[in-house]
């Protein structure tokens, strides 16, 4: 695990020397501009003394602690937890940052991520699939008053038009004879309803 | 008469579709080599249009200007400025990918790679058309070609993705071609270029002569540009107009969904900055907190949709939704204000659009590619749960396709890196509150596309994996000129920028007018 650790240290500090205040060439990489390197630059001294003497520090409190008498066997009950158990839980705990993470943007990441799952499946797809539902409704309506109202209403008309016309056609098919039938028949029929008429 | 180099571009794929659906059905491999032949051919012209590109002025180029329907005004008129080379490099580009990733297509592959010819073919001519009438045949016979390839060689549900893709899109083409109509009745003209020229009181005023009862021309200037923001915000898409996207990407075979969010996606990004916001630009104006909270909701919500799906080439389908949603804001942010000190960041805000464009289209075309093959490898699985611990088995598999992840969260010294860090730079002083929620969307970005990462490629090697194999020889070839172009236009994307800043500065200029 050092080794890889290692590298990355290296390749952070380089990394990092391409973007310092005196010296910003990726700043100005971005920026499409020439970079130039700043002979005094205000305010920074402070921020590299005092970043340096926390880091500084930091080593000499490891070295204090773990430096002068290195830990023979994992099973060694750590130093600082015998001097400072609070602290040393605290330390444990990576200051519980890992914890407060979880407990909050995780789950609240989490938890958007499904509200816009749902969102997405639900709202949005629901509004598309509604019009198109609309849409559906209206051509069933649409199917049903064309063939069961106009349809039933025109066909009904047109057979009995139909009918009628076969029946007339029938009788008017242009025979004398069948005219002269009819005729005769009518004939007789008036005469038996007069004969009647005058016996009453 | 000058040489005819755009129809030429156009023609060169519609000869590639013919030619297609000549070969002999019964080789199986021959069609494919035809068909990767001729992209790169296509690519290689489209270079050469690139080179041939006089990037110290940023008028339009390559011009054919014909009269056609003389009684409709309507004239064949080709031109390509930055924009139009951009989206026709990329097109160029991402055709190709898209051969690559359908390799292995069994059913057909003349025909197959003949419709993604004509898609090309429809591609090239909707981003080289000044004129609506002949840009809205491109427009929407792009769609015929697509339709075909998702419902004939998609997944189980691809007869009902494809017509929601077909309805959808048709839907919005519809009411764009109604605000056209209506413009053209008023001016006589359906030429972009004349229409964005005309100012900013153009629109109520054609509003004015069209008199409608009941709408003042203000509101009907609003409703015309309604019509057509509609068309280009479902092909983009836009929240909530994407609810096609999602099941036609995971649907399509993923050598088309390469296509359709390399390439076609793009289209309705290039009619945002083509069309809407040169000539609506007072509309948007007037409407911009609605459009930039629209596109702030594009950006978030598809990211954490993207975070919650299990479907790996769903969560690449949201992912595209989140990537083009940054050039929306940023083209909105373009127009929110006319202060002559913010003009350097409306520069950098717009060529960031346009690297944006070309970047998404390289990253999510080459994830697709490297989707098709995690497929072909997994018999068709594709669930996050389906994989584990390939790295072990196929170590230049997760290295090359971990780099176009990489690419795609914006890593910098990869082609996502500049694209993003321009628009972001370039919106944030334009519209500070809506970049700063969208900055959002970058951080969950890298959640999903490293839990991608973690759940396919690390962690113990998943029982059903066993037999995974890495790329082989050619798979490398293939993919390593695409992986290459991604670390060239991370570390310099001034190749692209310095070709398309004569463009820029011409654009904004006419945007403020």
């Amino acid at each position: 695990m050092t080794a890889p650790l290692s590298i990355l240290a290296v390749c952070a500090i380089l990394l990092g020397l391409l973007g310092t205040p005196a010296w910003p060439w990726f700043q100005s990489f971005l920026n499409g501009e020439r970079s130039v390197i700043a002979e005094h630059v205000p305010g920074v001294a402070t921020i590299m003394v005092t970043s340096s003497a926390i880091a500084l520090f930091g080593i000499f409190l490891g070295w204090r602690l773990y430096g002068r008498k290195p830990i023979s066997a994992t099973e060694t009950p750590d130093i600082l937890s015998q001097l400072q158990p609070q602290t040393f839980r605290l330390l444990n705990h990576a200051y519980y940052v890992d914890l407060i993470y979880a407990a909050t943007f995780v789950r609240l990441t989490r938890w958007s991520a499904r509200l816009a799952d749902i969102f997405d499946r639900f709202l949005f797809n629901g509004i598309v699939q509604g019009i198109s539902f609309g849409v559906l409704t209206l051509a069933w309506i649409d199917s049903f008053v064309d063939n069961y109202i106009v349809n039933f209403g025109f066909d009904t008309g047109w057979r009995s038009l139909s009918i009628g016309g076969r029946v007339l056609a029938s009788l008017q098919g242009g025979r004398v004879q069948t005219y002269l039938r009819f005729i005769g028949l009518a004939l007789v029929a008036l005469t038996i309803f007069l004969l009647w008429g005058a016996a009453r | 008469m000058s040489f005819p180099a755009l129809t030429i571009l156009s023609l060169l794929p519609v000869g590639a579709a013919v030619l297609m659906l000549l070969l002999p059905r019964a080789n199986a491999t021959l069609p494919r080599v035809t068909a990767g032949t001729l992209s790169l051919l296509i690519l290689a012209y489209t270079l050469l249009l690139w080179l041939r590109f006089d990037s110290t002025c940023g008028t339009f180029q390559f011009e054919e200007r014909h009269a056609w329907i003389t009684a409709l005004h309507v004239e064949y008129r080709l031109a390509i400025d930055g924009i139009s080379l951009v989206m026709l490099l990329l097109t160029a580009i991402v055709i190709p990918i898209g051969i690559a990733a359908s390799w292995r297509t069994e059913r057909r592959p003349s025909l197959y790679f003949a419709l993604i010819f004509l898609l090309q073919a429809t591609m090239f001519g909707t981003f080289t058309a000044l004129n609506f009438f002949h840009w809205f045949i491109f427009w929407e016979l792009s769609l015929i070609p697509a339709f075909f390839l998702i419902r004939l060689w998609g997944g189980k549900r691809a007869g009902r993705a494809a017509t929601q893709f077909l309805v959808y899109t048709m839907v919005g083409s519809v009411t764009m071609l109604l605000s056209f109509l209506a413009i053209y009745v008023a001016t006589g003209s359906f030429d972009f270029t004349e229409l964005a020229g005309r100012g900013a009181g153009f629109l109520p005023a054609v509003a004015a002569n069209l008199g409608w009862p009941y709408l003042t021309p203000g509101h009907l200037a609003l409703l015309i540009f309604a019509g057509t923001f509609l068309g280009f915000a479902v092909k983009v898409p836009l929240i909530p107009f994407h609810t096609w996207l999602p099941a036609t990407y995971t649907e399509a075979p993923s050598g088309v969904t390469a296509i359709l969010t390399g390439a076609m996606s793009k289209m309705g990004v290039y009619g945002f900055l083509r069309i809407l916001l040169p000539i609506f630009a007072p509309q948007i104006r007037q409407l911009i907190t609605p459009l930039l909270w629209l596109s702030v909701a594009t950006i978030v919500l598809s990211v954490f949709a993207a975070f919650a799906q299990k479907d790996i080439k769903r969560i690449f389908a949201y992912s595209s939704i989140n990537h083009l949603g940054y050039c929306l804001l940023a083209g909105f942010a373009l127009v929110r204000t006319s202060n002559p000190a913010l003009l350097p960041e409306q520069y950098a805000a717009l060529s960031g659009i346009l690297l944006q464009l070309l970047s998404h289209a390289l990253t999510a075309a080459t994830i697709f590619w490297f989707i098709s093959l995690l497929e072909f490898r997994a018999n068709g699985d594709r669930f996050l749960s389906d994989f584990g611990g390939l790295r072990r088995l196929a170590p230049v598999f997760a290295g090359l396709m971990g780099i176009a992840l990489f690419s795609s969260l914006g890593l910098p010294g990869l082609n996502g890196f500049p694209a993003e860090f321009l628009i972001f730079k370039g919106t944030f002083p334009l519209v500070p509150w809506a970049t700063s929620i969208s900055v959002l969307g970058l951080l969950i970005t890298a959640v999903f596309i490293l839990g991608v990462i973690q759940q396919v490629f690390t962690g113990p090697l998943h029982a059903n994996r066993a037999n995974f194999f890495d790329l082989t020889g050619a798979e490398r070839c293939a993919l390593a000129p695409a992986i290459t172009l991604m670390f060239i236009l991370g570390i310099y994307p001034q190749l692209v920028l310095s070709a398309l800043n004569r463009t820029v500065i011409a654009y904004m200029h006419q945007l403020r007018f």
